[in-house]
């Protein structure tokens, strides 16, 4: 079996570069703005008839761009993570890779439905917003796992 | 190589059932969908708007997970790596599309909504396509 549509070895630390990208343009963002946009919001947010979410996105153009670079930052970056090759790219891993990637969106959609039982209203956008990046950190999480414990039963032996 | 985490043939035409059921109701989702329950100050589970949300919501979702990870009739070593192929290219498309609609789209809500029920939709539709190909090329060698 051929594993398609992947990444090279490499991309696994541009992954990780656009984690650390993030994580300092969110601590700059905080030094430079401490109370964040929330307080800017406040005045400029025009009651929108249709949802709240509008309203903040397009009260404040800085807000938005900032959500947008932010989300990119994170999505490429689990992407790139999540799907660039092994070193050593046998059957055996890309069985694995797509067994956890499989594993992933089930366990996502149990998580999901759970949190549509017991959350409603307002408080359900940040279960949206979570729902973007938790497949692939679910996916990263038991591959490496699945790695690790073959890697582990191989020395073993 | 063994398929694990599958639901038996049958849950296919449960799973399609399900959506079908959901259909009539997002109908009425202008009126009485969660977007204009914010506007209520009612916040508690269980209200009406709640029930309203989950019953679409969960039909949808359940009903495409259903649909997705049924068994096939004749289910062996090819068909099992052509949805597992077919999951990774879904989850490559919705990623896509959702960074094209987060940046160019201000509409941020419709966009989540649209993330849960995507991945499962094109899934469904690659692995059908694949499959209807794989079929169509078999009695030609035969």
């Amino acid at each position: 079996m051929k594993s398609r549509f992947l990444f090279t070895h490499k991309w696994r630390i541009a992954g990780y570069g656009c984690f650390v990208a993030a994580l300092v343009f969110a601590i700059t963002l905080k030094l430079l703005h401490p109370e964040g946009y929330a307080s800017v919001d406040l005045h400029q947010v025009v009651p929108s008839h249709q949802n709240s979410l509008n309203g903040i996105h397009t009260g404040v153009m800085g807000m938005r761009l900032h959500h947008d670079i932010f989300i990119l930052l994170v999505v490429s970056g689990l992407l790139f993570i999540g799907f660039s090759k092994e070193k050593i790219e046998d059957e055996q891993i890309s069985q694995l890779r797509l067994d956890s990637l499989q594993w992933a969106v089930y366990f996502n959609y149990a998580l999901f439905i759970i949190c549509v039982l017991f959350v409603y209203g307002v408080h359900f956008i940040p279960v949206l917003i979570f729902n973007i990046i938790t497949p692939l950190i679910f996916f990263i999480i038991r591959f490496r796992w699945k790695i690790y414990q073959l890697n582990r039963s191989l020395k073993n032996n | 190589m063994k398929t694990r985490f599958l639901f038996p043939y049958w849950f296919r035409y449960l799973g399609i059932a399900l959506f079908l059921v959901h259909v009539p109701f997002v109908f009425f989702k202008d009126t009485n969908g969660p977007e204009h329950a914010q506007h209520i100050a009612d916040n508690s589970l269980f209200n009406s708007h709640h029930l309203f949300f989950m019953a679409t919501t969960l039909l949808m979702a359940v009903g495409l997970f259903f649909i997705a990870f049924a068994k096939e009739k004749i289910e062996d070593e090819q068909i099992s790596q052509l949805r597992l192929d077919s999951l990774q290219w879904a989850i490559y498309l919705n990623y896509l599309l959702l960074i094209i609609g987060l940046i160019f789209t201000t509409d941020t809500e419709h966009i989540l909504f649209l993330n849960l029920m995507v991945p499962l939709f094109f899934f469904i539709v690659r692995f059908r396509w694949v499959i209807f190909r794989l079929n169509r090329s078999l009695p030609r060698e035969g």
